[in-house]
């Protein structure tokens, strides 16, 4: 059994409160629960400080080999630390936002590796889809905004979660919980019937990290539907943060798969997302302005960043945000970006 | 010359239709080709829908370069000095879009010391300039709005020291 949303508060919180959490986690997982296993999956750093408190807090873990590789795996992903700063120059662009001096403070922690597990992916997968000319996608826009509307649904359905065996939220999910954890909320125990055909398919992604091919296809499926429905209203609804860890491990994947496979001219996007007229004609309008016919900026992310980690300087790379918008965050996916020493924080 | 004349000849189909005949021993630098070879693809022409026959050939001259060895180690260091000024050369494109053709080429046909030189090439011609010159060298269009450019300068200040 798998405690997501643990992953998500491990990386947000200080080794204290960890603690205190797990152990209000797991205690009344056991009360709801009795006499069944659970399992929490930790990131690799993590795992250090998870094998401390083991003796306080028995617990099974008896599939983290499995996690383990996909752990490894991800961390040969060539954005490595790099979504940790990709994920922070999301968390910076949010100041309007009271988290946000919440979050800056947390920001080492989401330095840690662990971070990189979770948040990696939607680093990925925001740049998929910015190639993908889906370019305002829902990843980085509707983070903050919609926190409250999100505490709302979960102080709604959280009480109801009660089989749950598997419960992942995506980044400003765990920012929530982490809000109505401070509130004293308790953590979920029970998932009603009618609820659980939402967070299916999130569910199992994990498990299926391994049957690569089929996971190609799903992220085509889900940029569809995200592509069919952006016109619409209620387009948060259907893609709100919950969504940014689904988009995310499927990007993940397919880089992954494009990258490993090296058919890799044109890594990131196997999706061409179906064109209706009104983006048809703004699709002309970008070809106009093409016309001195701008050659680096339409290399693959992948390129630019081998390009951009062979400057002598970080700064020279960062630099770059500024050139264009479609410059704005590769930088970020550096993969020998060398930080400042404020920085890194040893765990 | 590097290899044997018994050498067997692999031909490449570049994506304008044109056919080059390379010695097995050189088209190996290329990983992604090795693959095929290894997977026995290779039997008839191997298309590559990525590559213009222009670059294909500035690839295949080279792969050929750099497959040439040394016949004993006074002459490798002579060899090595050669292959430096030939690299140098070799980045040293008429055209600026050669080189980002060169750098897809190196990424498609995955040949790691190609890809290296060129994205190098390309970092070294950024590397002094300021961002109105990156943008002006590859017509790169700022589609901030000043406020947003602003913004994104101020966030990453340091860098802009």
């Amino acid at each position: 059994m798998l405690f997501r949303m643990m992953k998500k508060l491990l990386v947000m919180m200080d080794e204290e409160d960890l603690e205190h959490c797990l152990e209000h986690v797991v205690s009344s997982y056991h009360q709801a629960n009795p006499g069944e296993e659970l399992l929490v999956n930790f990131g690799f750093l993590r795992w250090k400080f998870w094998v401390r408190i083991e003796g306080v807090i028995p617990m099974a873990i008896s599939d983290m080999s499995e996690e383990d590789e996909i752990i490894f795996k991800r961390r040969q992903l060539p954005s490595k630390e790099a979504a940790s700063s990709r994920v922070r120059s999301w968390i910076v662009s949010d100041d309007d936002d009271d988290e946000f001096i919440t979050l800056q403070q947390s920001d080492s922690v989401l330095e840690e590796e662990d971070e990189e597990e979770f948040d990696n992916e939607a680093a990925i997968v925001h740049a998929v889809l910015t190639d993908s000319q889906v370019s305002d996608c829902p990843l980085n826009k509707y983070r903050t905004k919609f926190d409250d509307e999100v505490e709302e649904t979960l102080k709604e359905h959280l009480p109801k979660l009660h089989h749950i065996k598997e419960l992942r939220y995506g980044i400003s999910c765990s920012r929530v919980i982490s809000r109505l954890q401070a509130k004293g909320f308790s953590c979920p125990s029970n998932l009603n019937e009618e609820d659980e055909d939402v967070i299916s398919r999130r569910r199992y992604l994990p498990k299926k990290l391994f049957h690569l091919d089929e996971e190609c296809s799903r992220l085509s499926e889900v940029v569809e539907i995200w592509w069919r429905n952006r016109g619409a209203k209620n387009q948060m609804t259907i893609f709100s943060s919950q969504d940014e860890e689904e988009f995310g491990n499927e990007a993940a994947i397919v880089h992954a798969v494009l990258t490993d496979s090296e058919v890799s001219d044109c890594p990131i996007c196997p999706v061409t997302p179906p064109i209706r007229v009104s983006d048809a004609n703004h699709l002309n309008e970008n070809m106009e302005e093409e016309e001195g016919e701008d050659r680096i900026s339409a290399l693959p992310d992948c390129l630019i960043l081998e390009i951009l980690s062979r400057l002598p300087e970080t700064k020279e790379a960062i630099k770059t945000s500024s050139l264009s918008k479609r410059w704005q965050y590769v930088w970020t996916s550096v993969p020998n970006l060398r930080p400042g020493p404020s920085n890194i924080v040893a765990f | 010359m590097s290899s044997s004349s018994s050498s067997k000849m692999i031909e490449l189909r570049s994506s304008d239709g044109e056919t080059f005949h390379v010695e097995e021993t050189v088209v190996l630098q290329s990983e992604t080709i090795k693959q095929m070879i290894d997977d026995d693809c290779a039997n008839a022409a191997i298309p590559l829908p990525n590559v213009t026959s222009m670059t294909l050939a500035k690839v295949i001259e080279y792969i050929k370069k750099h497959a040439e060895k040394p016949k004993d180690d006074d002459d490798k260091k002579v060899a090595e000095e050669d292959l430096k000024k030939f690299d140098a050369e070799f980045v040293k494109v008429d055209q600026e879009s050669m080189l980002f053709d060169l750098v897809r080429a190196a990424n498609y046909l995955n040949i790691k010391s190609l890809l290296d030189l060129t994205c190098q090439a390309v970092a070294d011609s950024i590397k002094d300039l300021s961002v109105e010159e990156v943008r002006k060298k590859f017509n790169i269009q700022n589609d901030f709005t000043p406020e947003e450019e602003a913004k994104v300068r101020k966030e990453n200040a340091w860098a802009f020291d």
